[in-house]
């Protein structure tokens, strides 16, 4: 349990905000801090269930066996799939945990309450108005959108509004810690998860920056404003810090998992210094990495492809695998300190029957299998055997979904019932939940790798190419639905719980009702 | 002494001094498994036989579809295939949906084949082999393969292009030696001038009127007999496509809005066709014309 | 304390099994790389 720091009044309080005690970790909670970072979880939530129906639907047509789907009902389901699972979805929780940072999370209250319903705002109305324009057909260009394949203007509005609403929940964040700071509410360096949270932030301000100037263009030339668009131009702007952001949600992912050891374990790193170097790490390598996109572009140059791609991608890999000790690690050590003896014996020591344990575990081990799979694609010639075949969504879907989802899924299962007071709903239903999910992934991960080995292309809505398919496509895609089929009713699972915990969850302030602890 | 710190709160002062012996370690190994990745990765760039291509250009769009059609006249045979002698560079264009010409390449010999893109970004990917590259429309990429082994390699493209991209796929055969010398022979013999009997994948670029007029930019075509592709470039606010008919063909491409490009492909017997747009009111509106051919 | 022992040696067993595997992994990848055609 932490120690609740008292508050000084430095300043004058301009208004007086409702607040309450947190009875499982003692934060002081205050009500628009509170209602901010769950509104933007909610609507992360939601964001899920949409973009794992597509997942699903799509996931299941792409089995030869299946095919329900027609080209056009498949592509703009993907198109969908790709906004809400890949940039909704990630962001909007990342704006729920950037709120939580720096203000719960420091006993604080949030800068601006209006400023951070301004951010929801526009990241809502953005993402409404970008998803109706794919479900009416007119923006089938995947989320990447790479000219001249060219989407209705509301796409690409509804973008750049949900862009901007994300920009001005970074500067509440910043300005949220700087008050902090002044008004004496914090002393000391920051708790690791604002410190983890700030350096997500910083990657996404720099990152979302570069996708505007990417989609700007892009909308005058959808409103006929600007002739030809170089796709090569497009993709350097999209791109080039594109794999930036997808930094902010290792990131996110990480500090993820530290909350979840906090407060299933009451551990934490098992070095104070060793995780903030490797959350440093993380900025200076992510930021300039480039051209894992473009490794087999006609554009750069090997040297710049090498050191851009290749060698930041290595380099890359060492913070993620720093983390990976110090969570793993700070487990341990706490489990040693109470008298587990051996190498593993801690492991024993854990509830595997615990949320916090299954989403954890599953996690850390999809997003080591995907960790490797990104590091054999971004190494130049290897690219060769990967670009733009299955082996990209078998990587991906290791990192964001196996790694991140699971991860904030198992953060969820913790921060909202100390958000609403409310103890989670179904019990080991989460657990079930949380096994069954990292279950379809892996199957369908596994699916989707040998797939790509055999050269299956993605992003395609059949590889029968008039009857004439290659051996072991049918089976591997076919493998690929199964874990797909699994995965899907195991992510709405998580979503029936987090709804039904908002709506029903039992009213308690028992702390180990509201934590439950994840050790024996 | 040392407690674990818990991310929750702030940390207690003084831990910036502790940097325990496994921590320590583990940096060292995993230092050392970055620099030997990348002495490993260097040293194949180097040595290695399969590196990404490095041959790139900046091309004309139209300059180097009329380089694809000369190219593919020259060596063209009866079968509609190109067969491309050992020592000559190859041109490929992708475009919505399909690839033009159909190689017929010599085993164990070295080609750069030149592909670029008639509309939007396409992957070229030789299925069977796994090798996947990038194509952008004003951007050439020169890729030098050897194949070998005698065989038929399907194509197809990996990077999405539009509604057709599930069709977009050929074939690149494969030959010994002597086949390709057998071949070149009867295309000798055949003579290689346009109007030769040989088929041609003859690909032709017409344009709706920019202001809305309902006309196409020509009213008269010609081609070869083999193969034809007619791709009609929509730079008008309305919906147009391209069709062929006559002599018993009725072929109808796609039909596309501002910026796009409509296709429609056909095997054609010497004769007269007509091509128009039909989109209901637009060939009685005047989007039509004639095609000979020959 | 520090210096001889490690304080948490069931994580780093686990973590440096896994690099070893990764490593032996990526290096296969070259192996599946070297039988397609010559390109470059």
């Amino acid at each position: 349990m932490a120690v609740v720091e008292p508050i000084p009044q430095v300043l004058p309080l301009t208004k007086e905000e409702a607040s309450r005690t947190c009875p499982a970790t003692g934060l002081r909670v205050y009500a628009g801090a509170q209602a901010l970072t769950l509104a933007n979880a909610v609507a992360a939530v939601l964001a899920l269930a949409l973009g794992g129906l597509f997942g699903g639907l799509i996931g299941l047509s792409r089995s030869p066996a299946l095919e329900f789907l027609g080209p056009s009902t498949y592509y703009a389901s993907l198109t969908a799939h790709g906004v809400a699972a890949l940039v909704l979805w990630p962001v909007f929780f990342e704006v729920a945990a950037m709120v939580f940072a720096s203000s719960i999370l420091l006993n604080a209250r949030v800068y601006s309450v209006a400023l951070g319903w301004t951010s929801f705002a526009l990241m809502v109305v953005g993402a409404l108005i970008t998803f109706v324009s794919i479900m009416s057909g007119e923006a089938t260009v995947m989320f990447t959108a790479y000219p001249p394949l060219v989407a209705t203007p509301w796409f690409y509005v509804g973008y750049l509004l949900f862009a901007v609403g994300a920009l001005v929940a970074i500067v509440n964040f910043c300005m949220s810690i700087v008050r902090a700071r002044v008004e004496g509410v914090i002393t000391g360096s920051l708790p690791v998860i604002t410190y983890g949270v700030a350096c997500a932030a910083i990657l996404a301000l720099l990152s979302i920056l570069s996708g505007l100037v990417a989609l700007v263009p892009a909308l005058l030339y959808s409103l006929g404003w600007i002739e030809g668009l170089d796709p090569i131009v497009y993709r350097g702007w999209f791109w080039g810090l594109g794999h930036t952001l997808q930094y902010v949600n290792v990131v996110a992912m990480v500090v993820a998992w530290y909350g979840i050891i906090a407060l299933a374990y009451g551990a934490g790193p098992v070095n104070q210094k060793f995780t903030r170097i490797a959350f440093i790490l993380y900025l200076v390598i992510a930021l300039p990495v480039l051209g894992h996109h473009f490794l087999v572009d006609p554009s750069l140059g090997t040297g710049v492809k090498f050191v851009g791609g290749t060698f930041m991608g290595f380099a890359l890999g060492v913070p993620s695998l720093m983390h990976g000790l110090a969570v793993m690690g700070g487990v341990e050590y706490g489990l040693r300190r109470a008298g587990s003896t051996g190498l593993f014996g801690w492991l024993k020591r854990l509830d595997w029957t615990s949320y916090g344990t299954a989403a954890l575990a599953g996690s850390l081990v999809i997003f080591a299998i995907g960790g490797w799979s990104g590091t054999v694609e971004t190494t130049l010639p290897l690219n060769l055997v990967n670009h733009n075949t299955m082996g990209v969504p078998a990587h991906l879907h290791s990192t964001v979904v196996g790694g991140m989802t699971v991860a904030f899924m198992g953060f969820a299962y913790y921060l909202v019932p100390i958000l609403t007071g409310r103890r989670l709903w179904g019990g080991k239903l989460a657990t079930v939940q949380a096994y069954a999910y990292t279950l379809g992934l892996l199957v369908m991960i596994t699916g989707q790798t040998w797939a790509g080995i055999l050269g299956v292309p993605r992003r395609t809505q059949s590889v029968s190419y008039g009857g004439d398919v290659s051996t072991g496509w049918e089976a591997s895609m076919n493998l690929n639905a199964v874990g797909a089929a699994i995965a899907a009713p195991a992510g709405a699972l998580f979503v029936v719980i987090m709804v039904m915990t908002l709506v029903a969850g039992k009213k308690t302030s028992v702390p180990e009702e509201l934590v439950p602890s994840g050790t024996r | 002494m040392a407690t674990s710190e818990s991310p929750i709160a702030s940390p207690p002062p003084g831990w910036a001094k502790r940097f325990p012996r496994d921590e320590k370690v583990f940096v060292v190994l995993i230092l050392a498994s970055v620099a030997a990745m990348t002495a490993f990765s260097i040293g194949w760039l180097i040595w290695g036989s399969q590196n990404v291509p490095t041959k790139a250009e900046i091309v004309d769009q139209k300059q180097f579809a009329a380089t694809v059609n000369e190219f593919a006249k020259r060596y063209a045979a009866e079968d509609g295939k190109v067969w491309v002698p050992p020592g000559t560079d190859a041109y490929m264009l992708a475009y919505r949906y399909g690839w033009t010409p159909e190689l017929v390449l010599q085993e164990d010999e070295r080609y750069t084949i030149w592909i670029s893109s008639a509309d939007v970004l396409h992957g070229f990917s030789i299925v069977s082999q796994n090798l996947n590259l990038q194509i952008a429309p004003k951007h050439g990429f020169g890729a030098t393969i050897t194949p070998d082994a005698p065989g038929r390699y399907r194509i197809v493209c990996n990077e999405y292009c539009g509604l057709g991209h599930q069709t977009m796929t050929t074939f690149l055969t494969v030959v010994t030696a002597e086949e390709m010398a057998a071949t070149r022979a009867t295309i000798a013999a055949g003579g290689t001038d346009e109007t030769g009997g040989g088929a041609t994948s003859g690909a032709i670029e017409i344009s709706a009127d920019p202001d809305n007029a309902l006309a196409f930019d020509v009213s008269e075509l010609s081609s070869a007999a083999g193969t034809v592709t007619i791709s009609m470039a929509n730079p008008s606010s309305l919906p147009h496509n391209i069709a062929i008919k006559g002599n018993g063909v009725d072929v109808k491409g796609d039909v596309v809005g501002t910026g796009e490009t409509s296709t429609v492909t056909a095997d054609l017997a010497p004769g007269t066709y007509t091509f128009y747009c039909s989109v209901p009111g637009h060939e009685q509106g005047g989007m039509t014309g004639t095609l000979t051919i020959r | 304390m520090e210096g001889r022992t490690f304080e948490t040696p069931g994580s780093f067993v686990i973590m440096a099994i896994y690099l070893g595997v990764f490593g032996v992994m990526w290096l296969l990848s070259f192996v599946y790389l070297a039988a397609r055609w010559a390109i470059s």
